[in-house]
């Protein structure tokens, strides 16, 4: 298990968003997480990169405790994220926000960017050649110079998980990827994704289109109202009578 | 425009050095050179208060300040122990640049309004501990005879050995920070601008380079101070007031925010306004104001800036009472 949370909880007032969750994620799976509006599933993404820490429980990464960590040192043990409601940075080139993602695999400071030594050239060099591929991936490469904001819908929502995977991840939390995306680019964001599983990424991905998460998930987690009410693989899932009653209320007698 | 540059960017760079050597020459008498010489300070002062309100997009009123620190600083030095400008220089950028990341540390994990009023009541705070520390600073008689810097035991005194020395540090200043706008301390700096949360998940410690454009910023500060001490060689506290660190301010927002030309043109025009418009005496004032609130109006990131300090939110229409249309009246009623 690449990823184990245990007993997470997350309290705002009286409100319990996230109630003692318990979730592993095997390596090289896809996970989904799916639930109700309101259930919880992003502050518990936002609990496992401790943008919103958690009350208690624990989240282990490959046996290390990480609850405690800020979100770059997060980052640096290789978890990298998207936002449901994208957070790209607007005033900046499509390039600079996949070099943003570079951030953590370089070490240049002050000195090297005024005085362009050899170890700043190489990191750049470096980061450019990484940029590129990854804009080159997703159809970007030829929009580097545009500003994020200047995009359209679509291609933000590309251009941020290539900003993710800029970090060099070996865990992907994805927030709705497929929000606001047609049935053309939904279908090009799951191969993309299951490129990026063949390659040997972990995906935990939070979706809200049925299709895609059952089409691409080797394991799903329902939550609702902040408790997690069942796991297991889509069929078990589809054929799950609390995740029926969940999402379309109680069967009548 | 950023094309057409690229395009004669050979002609445009030889006509501008052309015009930057040979400006004693062109200039032909000491006021307008001495001018010349102060719109260098004033490009480099508003470079820097650029690091903190264009790059990191936080808010600074106290740079008038820092400046004023790094003038005393080295004019303490230099008049009580003697000791020479290439030594008091640099050690009153650090010594301000330090002054810096203190007030830095204490005060911006701030939000925003806070960190106006933060800043704003540090530099007042200084201007009274300068009033009022006799023994140190001659308090309000201010401190006269600071002398010139020597070079090989040739006295740089001269309008002309001035207006050199400055331009040499101002171009080194403006290409320092450019350097670090292009580089990754640059990106994380404008990430923490456009989105803090996105920035610190990317492995930005979003305190850390805060800190770091502050310091930064307050080290070159402190040298702007330096130079310009030494330059009138008589410096008093009203010189560091409020007035100076809202005329920085307005620079940047004026030539506009988060580019590298932008606060230099800033700084450009509102040198030569109140020379250009001396006629107007006391009105001077009032066309400032007309300006900057035409710019913020009209091209709310300033002539040739990247982000407004007062731009809009992404997608609020610019003129928000010109879109206000029958249902928007309505749905608002």
């Amino acid at each position: 298990m690449i990823l184990e949370i245990s007993k997470l909880e997350k309290k705002f007032g009286g409100l319990v968003a996230v109630h003692e969750v318990d979730l592993s994620v095997a390596e090289g799976s896809i996970h989904a997480i799916i639930g109700p509006n309101g259930a919880g599933k992003t502050t518990f993404f936002n609990n496992i990169t401790s943008i919103i820490p958690a009350d208690s429980g624990t989240i282990s990464w490959r046996g290390e405790r990480i609850e405690h960590l800020s979100p770059p040192a997060i980052s640096a043990k290789g978890i990298a994220r998207t936002f449901q409601n994208i957070r790209l940075f607007a005033y900046m080139s499509v390039l600079d926000n996949v070099l943003t993602g570079t951030h953590n695999l370089y070490k240049s400071f002050v000195w090297g960017a005024i005085t362009r030594n050899g170890r700043y050239r190489r990191e750049e060099r470096e980061g450019r050649e990484l940029a590129m591929g990854l804009l080159a991936k997703v159809g970007l490469a030829d929009k580097r110079d545009e500003y994020a904001r200047n995009l359209p819908y679509g291609e933000q929502r590309k251009l941020e998980i290539v900003r993710a995977l800029a970090s060099g991840p070996k865990l992907l939390l994805l927030d709705e990827p497929a929000a606001g995306m047609n049935n053309a680019e939904t279908a090009e964001l799951v191969s993309f994704i299951r490129t990026l599983k063949a390659e040997g990424m972990t995906v935990l991905l939070i979706e809200h289109d049925m299709k895609l998460v059952m089409s691409l998930a080797d394991r799903i987690t329902v939550l609702d109202y902040g408790v997690k009410i069942a796991e297991g693989s889509a069929l078990e899932i589809q054929n799950d009578d609390r995740v029926i009653e969940a999402y379309l209320g109680k069967r009548r007698a | 425009m950023a094309a057409w540059f690229r395009k004669f960017r050979v002609p445009v760079g030889l006509g501008l050095a052309v015009l930057l050597l040979g400006l004693p020459r062109l200039a032909g008498n000491e006021y307008l050179l001495r001018i010349a010489t102060m719109m260098a300070i004033y490009v480099v002062l508003a470079s820097s208060l650029n690091l903190i309100i264009g790059f990191t997009g936080m808010y600074s009123l106290g740079h008038g300040a820092f400046y004023g620190i790094g003038a005393y600083a080295s004019a303490i030095l230099a008049t009580s122990l003697g000791w020479p400008f290439w030594l008091t220089m640099p050690l009153a950028g650090i010594f301000t640049a330090l002054v810096g990341a203190f007030l830095g540390l204490a005060t911006l994990r701030l939000r925003q309004t806070f960190l106006v009023f933060g800043t704003l009541a540090f530099g007042e705070i200084v201007r009274i501990i300068i009033m009022n520390w006799p023994s140190l600073t001659r308090g309000p008689m201010g401190i006269p005879g600071i002398p010139s810097p020597v070079i090989f035991g040739f006295e740089l005194s001269s309008s002309t050995h001035w207006y050199y020395l400055i331009l040499v540090f101002a171009v080194l200043m403006v290409f320092v920070i450019q350097r670090l706008y292009h580089s990754r301390v640059g990106r994380a700096w404008v990430a923490i601008r456009e989105d803090e949360v996105a920035a610190s998940s990317m492995g930005v410690s979003v305190f850390g380079y805060k800190v770091l454009a502050f310091t930064l910023s307050c080290l070159i500060a402190g040298l702007c101070g330096a130079f310009y001490a030494h330059f009138v060689s008589f410096i008093s506290a009203d010189q560091f007031g409020m007035g100076e660190s809202f005329l920085i301010l307005t620079m940047v927002a004026l030539g506009g925010t988060g580019s590298i030309i932008g606060p230099i043109i800033g700084a450009i025009i509102l040198m030569a306004i109140p020379e250009a418009f001396r006629f107007l005496d006391e009105f001077r004032g009032v066309l400032y104001g007309a300006i900057l609130i035409f710019v913020i109006v009209v091209k709310p990131e300033g002539l040739a800036g990247v982000k407004g300090l007062f731009a809009p939110a992404s997608g609020a229409p610019r003129f928000p009472w010109l879109h206000r249309d029958k249902a928007g009246k309505e749905a608002g009623a």
